[in-house]
């Protein structure tokens, strides 16, 4: 009884926006963009650091470095420094997508969306963590 | 009696290192027992694995207690144990693996050391010495992110017995290889000199010296609990450390790892610390020709050269020389700045920045230690500097009048700077007036600012002539609040323009009319009579009006009637005098892209006139 | 209807009016996954890679 009454305040509240929400998030704002030309400009230097393993994708969300072996020793301060990198700037866009639609608190489901599709995009041979653990791809 | 024939040896319990093997078996192909002499040739050790593949020759007089012990392993490794009748020992090595290290100290093994070593060690009662050299070393933990590769080097200690205490004296060089210790990565090239004392579980330090590539030449002495792990009296003092070198490889990966690709830095740094009955006593920091630049701010301090100090108990006088602040191609002239430090503030003296023709005064700052990190606080304000050179150095269209500035309270932590009060610009005759000014993460990925800002009595003469935009004679006000850009671009405001109350002379010309109605693209152009418009040059007015509401993307434009149904036109310009003229707009959602990029076309435009 | 449960269909209405605006039930995951593929497209430049890879065995 409750549930309906409801789902039919949600659909009459929300009718006003909903035209929008369903259709597309908003992700065309001056922080998205300023991120993803951070982020498709160091993916020039990661794109080898995921082939060979070095790097690989959490189940987070997040890029962690996976086997520090595969890069010279000299280079794994650098190695760090481009996950770290990453990594905020992946945090930066869950958060401006989330508030670019006017629902900061969508942050999480939207980190969340993010991991699966970034799993479930990244090409044969690069590492990823599932649920038992790293596995390759 | 046993004669040169083959033998066992065996041992109930042996305990060495910590670790004890039962029924420890040593197989000699040549055994001789002859008056507490034993000596065992060509032996294997059996119920000791570390020890499988030996091979032993023991030679040991039970009676004088004195003997010899020589153990060869595969790959040409060699240990030999010599022990004197009066008790020193004496231990030569050459080529032993260090991975036999992980076979007597189980916590080793997951380092997988490798590395081979070779020396000599020697101890009795009073004295004791090793020189060891270590050649194609390494370790690495499972990930890598704690390893070491084609480590080389050569140690050498002796100590001296005096009463209770050792005296040592130590000499180290690492040669070749590297050690990358998850964040930071540290090259061969380090030599260390050191002599001390160790007594009890207090050690000290008479003086050490440590040289390495990037770090200059570090001196240090000190007396350290090594019960409490506690420095008790210290000083540490680093001469000519490469700022260039230092900085990008042990100090930002440490503090700001994702930022490390993006500072630059330059220079030398001398520093001093001190401790004093185990707490901090002083610092002092000596600059030579610094200077930072941040990548794709396009600012650059530097170079800056002075002496910082610190001291627990007093106030201490420090001094900046800054030759050189630079923003965008705005530079300012060589300044001074003098400062007090105390604990946890740095309070700055009124000091004249000169920019331009005018100068930047600071009328107070201080930098304090607050529980939420360091903040800067301060209050500023501007000899007024011409527009023209602002303007031109800022790359921004010309624009004549003066700019002078107060900004009274400025707070800025790394995270976010903020006025508290209000920031004035005396422009175009009017003034702009800026609260509420805060720019959060300033050099993160996305700065974003928030404002409200007024303009009163703008001229619009001087406005339109700089921004080519026709002729408009006349003042406006100008009310945008709520003002939010992100990476400098804004994403909201609540816009108004409105002509400014009073008695003065408005007129506006075709060309800027023509401007206007574009801006509301074609469907408000339509509204204009364009034959009619070819007859006059300018036309006149009685109020301009015109707002935006800036939300997603979407400019939601009104006129001088305010708000409205989207539908409904409004008016941007009202008409005066003779010949009088409307403006009139239709479009009520503007997409703001759209309309900076018809504002950018119609300035084009006027730049560069088309002779009819 | 009986007064009663017309009464508590009203308050059970306040009560979910209440939680309506407060609560946020509502997550565009469809809306969400589209957006995260087209910005993963372009980071990682899947598009023109796989335009290049499919135009080159053509020529």
């Amino acid at each position: 009884m409750k549930t309906i009454w409801k789902t039919l305040f949600v659909v009459s509240l929300l009718s006003a926006s909903l035209a929008t929400a369903q259709g597309n998030l908003e992700v065309d704002t001056p922080a998205i963009s300023a991120i993803k030309s951070s982020m498709s400009q160091r993916h020039a230097q990661l794109a080898p650091l995921y082939a060979s393993g070095a790097v690989g994708l959490k189940s987070d969300g997040s890029l962690a470095v996976h086997d520090a072996n595969a890069v010279p020793l000299a280079q794994r301060g650098k190695l760090n420094a481009l996950v770290a990198a990453e990594n905020n700037d992946r945090t930066a866009l869950y958060r401006e997508i989330a508030t670019a639609n006017g629902h900061p608190e969508w942050a999480g489901d939207i980190r969340n969306t993010f991991a699966q599709r970034w799993i479930d995009k990244a090409p044969g041979g690069w590492w990823v963590e599932g649920s038992r653990g790293w596995a390759r791809k | 009696m046993l004669d040169g024939t083959a033998g066992r040896i065996r041992l109930d319990q042996l305990t060495a290192a910590g670790r004890q093997w039962r029924a420890v078996q040593l197989d000699c192909r040549r055994l001789r027992l002859d008056e507490g002499r034993i000596q065992c040739a060509d032996a294997r050790v059996g119920g000791v694995p570390e020890l499988a593949d030996a091979r032993l020759n023991l030679d040991f007089s039970t009676q004088s207690r004195a003997g010899r012990l020589t153990a060869q392993f595969a790959n040409d490794a060699r240990l030999t144990a010599t022990l004197a009748a009066h008790g020193a020992l004496d231990l030569q090595f050459s080529h032993m693996p260090v991975s036999l290290l992980a076979r007597v100290w189980p916590a080793a093994v997951q380092w997988h050391p490798v590395g081979a070593l070779s020396g000599r060690a020697s101890v009795d009662g009073r004295r004791a010495t090793v020189s060891a050299r270590l050649e194609n070393a390494g370790f690495s933990d499972a990930s890598g992110s704690h390893a070491a590769e084609a480590l080389a080097g050569d140690v050498r200690l002796s100590a001296v017995r005096q009463g209770d205490a050792w005296r040592w004296e130590m000499r180290a060089a690492w040669t070749a290889g590297g050690v990358f210790w998850d964040p930071v990565f540290v090259p061969s090239g380090v030599s260390l000199l050191a002599e001390g004392q160790v007594s009890g579980q207090e050690v000290t330090l008479f003086s050490s010296r440590l040289e390495a590539p990037g770090v200059g030449d570090i001196t240090a002495k000190g007396r350290f609990d090594m019960a409490d792990r506690q420095i008790i009296d210290a000083a540490v003092s680093v001469r000519r450390a490469d700022l260039a070198v230092a900085v990008p490889q042990f100090v930002l990966p440490v503090v700001a790892p994702a930022q490390t690709e993006r500072w630059q830095v330059a220079g030398w740094v001398d520093l001093d610390v001190q401790w004093v009955g185990g707490e901090l006593h002083g610092v002092e920091v000596g600059l030579d020709q610094v200077g930072f630049a941040y990548l794709g701010q396009r600012f650059r301090v530097g170079p800056l050269s002075g002496h910082l100090p610190w001291h627990r108990d007093t106030p201490a006088q420090g001094h900046l020389q800054v030759d050189g602040l630079h923003w965008q191609k705005l530079d300012f002239a060589p300044f001074l700045l003098d400062m007090s430090v105390e604990q946890g503030r740095i309070k700055v003296d009124p000091a004249r920045l000169p920019v331009l023709d005018g100068a930047v005064i600071v009328d107070r700052l201080t930098v304090a230690k607050t529980e939420d990190g360091w903040q800067g606080a301060g209050g500023f304000f501007m000899e007024p500097v011409s527009m023209r050179a602002l303007t031109e150095a800022l790359d921004l269209p010309e624009m004549v009048g003066t700019l002078s500035a107060s900004i009274p309270g400025l707070i800025v932590t790394p995270r976010r700077a903020a006025l508290d009060g209000a920031l004035v610009i005396a422009l175009f005759d009017g003034y702009v007036q800026a609260t509420g000014l805060e720019v959060i993460e300033p050099f993160g990925l996305v700065p974003r600012l928030r404002a409200d800002v007024v303009a009163e009595h703008l001229d619009m003469a001087q406005l339109t002539e700089t921004f080519s935009f026709g002729a408009v004679s006349g003042f406006i006000d100008l009310a945008l609040n709520d003002l939010q850009m992100a990476a400098w671009k804004p994403v909201r405001f609540d816009a108004a323009v409105r002509s400014t109350p009073g008695d003065y002379r408005r007129r506006i010309s075709q060309r800027a009319v023509e401007h206007i109605t574009a801006l509301g693209g074609p469907s408000a152009s339509a509204a204009i009579q364009r034959s009619f418009l070819q007859f006059f040059s300018d036309f006149g007015y009685g109020e301009i009006g015109v707002g935006c509401r800036l939300a997603s993307g979407v400019c939601q434009m009104e006129g001088l009637e305010g708000p409205g149904a989207d539908a409904s036109p409004f008016t941007i310009v009202r008409g005066g005098g003779i010949p009088a003229l409307n403006v009139i707009g239709y479009n009520r959602r503007v997409n703001w892209d759209e309309l900076i990029a018809r504002v950018k076309a119609a300035i084009a435009s006027d730049a560069a006139p088309i002779i009819k | 209807m009986k007064p009663v449960s017309t009464w508590a269909a009203m308050l059970a209405l306040s009560l979910a009016m209440a939680g309506c605006v407060t609560i946020n039930i509502y997550f565009p995951a469809a809306a969400a996954e589209k957006a995260a593929d087209r910005i993963i497209d372009e980071v990682w430049q899947l598009k023109p890679d796989a335009a290049t890879k499919e135009g080159a065995p053509s020529r």
